[in-house]
């Protein structure tokens, strides 16, 4: 009788406590388009005194970097530059300037493709739906059969939720540090050595301000496919997790492409340049080849005119 | 003008900020540069003195491609100092078109 009275108090806090995260996890659930939304946005007045200090440095480093490509020029390096470090210089200093105001532009465009999803009525009727999915009444004894998987499915979604949170508030200040550098990067491409960094700055830049609209969008297909009927499967939170899930690791896949991306074309690049100097090579060989059979012509003929000049 | 416009479209003003700088980074930027600079003239001056050794070295052997060179390295040495001195009035110039 004491055992059967301790299994029903146990019974009874489990699901309790299960009824408590499913309602927890529906509640998350609905927020995760506001933590999608604007108000993660990046606010760049903030990063404004920074900005104007780095454009300081870059100014006072700018003579450094005009005399660092003159000298690599005048020393014969394949990456100097002579008069093209008047172009460099005002194309350096206009983005340096222009920076923070491009960024910011190009920003609002990106917050604005990612609001696309977040509005209207089929958005809103599908986060609902997932919501109620996620209700402790939708969810007796759906997840994985007990009350200790309905906490765990829960509490899985609470992470994942907070996972995205943690990306955006990233994503956000990652835009904000990146943008403080340019002034200083557009510096250093004056010298055409340092060019380097500054396209693989403007194309982080891009990835992260692209990676909410993805981000949005996979939750919204997700959300669809799961509210409307189109996962095999039927509802449930397992589905709303692997939704969850796509979205978190979307930035990451989008900067693996890129990666990828980058990687065929360092490939394709270093094949060319192979194929360029083995072109180069059998050119040279033929040059040399052409120029010592001549020789050896001008001195046969050399040879044969002598006695014919001593007969004379 | 260009700042000014941003103001309007932006609300962030642009400007270098040299006040807000610590007085020793000020003072160790502007010793890089006058240092990259000094470099650059003592690499201007040697690469004059060995252009102007390879056109006599060129006129004496008869090479015209050493002549050539020669010339050009010339050039190109003794027009750093002016390309620089340009370069850094060219930063001004479109600096002073944000202010």
């Amino acid at each position: 009788m004491g055992s059967g009275y301790a299994d029903q108090l146990v019974n009874g806090y489990s699901d309790a406590l299960a009824a408590k995260a499913s309602e927890a996890a529906s509640q998350a659930i609905a927020s995760v388009l506001k933590v999608l939304g604007p108000d993660t946005e990046p606010v760049f007045a903030v990063i404004g005194p920074a900005y104007n200090r780095m454009l300081a440095i870059a100014m006072l480093l700018i003579g450094a970097f005009i005399a660092m490509a003159l000298v690599e020029r005048m020393l014969g390096g394949p990456k100097g530059a002579g008069l093209a470090v008047l172009n460099r210089v005002l194309a350096a200093t206009v983005a340096a300037f222009a920076g923070l105001g491009v960024v910011e532009y190009l920003s609002h465009y990106a917050s604005l493709l990612s609001t696309v999803w977040t509005g209207g009525p089929n958005t809103s009727g599908a986060v609902a739906q997932v919501a109620a999915a996620y209700s402790p009444a939708a969810n007796q004894g759906v997840g994985l059969g007990s009350a200790i998987g309905l906490i765990f499915l829960a509490l899985l979604v609470l992470v994942l939720v907070t996972l995205l949170y943690v990306e955006m508030v990233l994503r956000t200040a990652l835009v904000l540090v990146v943008t403080t550098f340019i002034p200083l990067v557009a510096a250093m491409t004056i010298w055409p050595r340092l060019t380097g960094p500054a396209l693989r700055l403007a194309e982080f830049l891009a990835l992260l301000l692209m990676s909410k609209f993805v981000m949005v969008t996979a939750v919204y297909v997700g959300f669809s496919m799961m509210a409307y009927g189109a996962m095999p499967g039927g509802h449930g939170m397992i589905v709303g997790i692997a939704i969850l899930l796509m979205a978190a690791i979307s930035p990451g896949l989008l900067f693996q492409g890129v990666r990828l991306g980058e990687a065929h074309t360092a490939n394709a690049v270093r094949g060319w340049v192979a194929a360029g100097v083995g072109a180069a090579a059998m050119v040279g060989w033929l040059g040399m080849t052409v120029v010592s059979l001549r020789g050896r012509k001008m001195r046969k003929s050399g040879r044969a005119a002598r006695p014919a000049k001593a007969d004379g | 003008m260009f700042n000014a416009l941003c103001c309007r479209l932006a609300d962030i003003s642009v400007t270098p900020d040299y006040t807000g700088l610590p007085t020793n980074l000020y003072t160790g930027l502007t010793h890089l540069t006058n240092n990259a600079a000094a470099v650059m003239f003592t690499v201007s001056a040697l690469g004059i003195v060995l252009s102007i050794t390879g056109l006599i070295v060129g006129h004496v052997l008869h090479k015209q491609y050493i002549s050539e060179k020669s010339w050009a390295g010339l050039g190109v040495s003794a027009g750093a100092g002016a390309i620089l001195y340009l370069g850094v009035h060219f930063a001004n110039y479109a600096a002073g078109l944000f202010r």
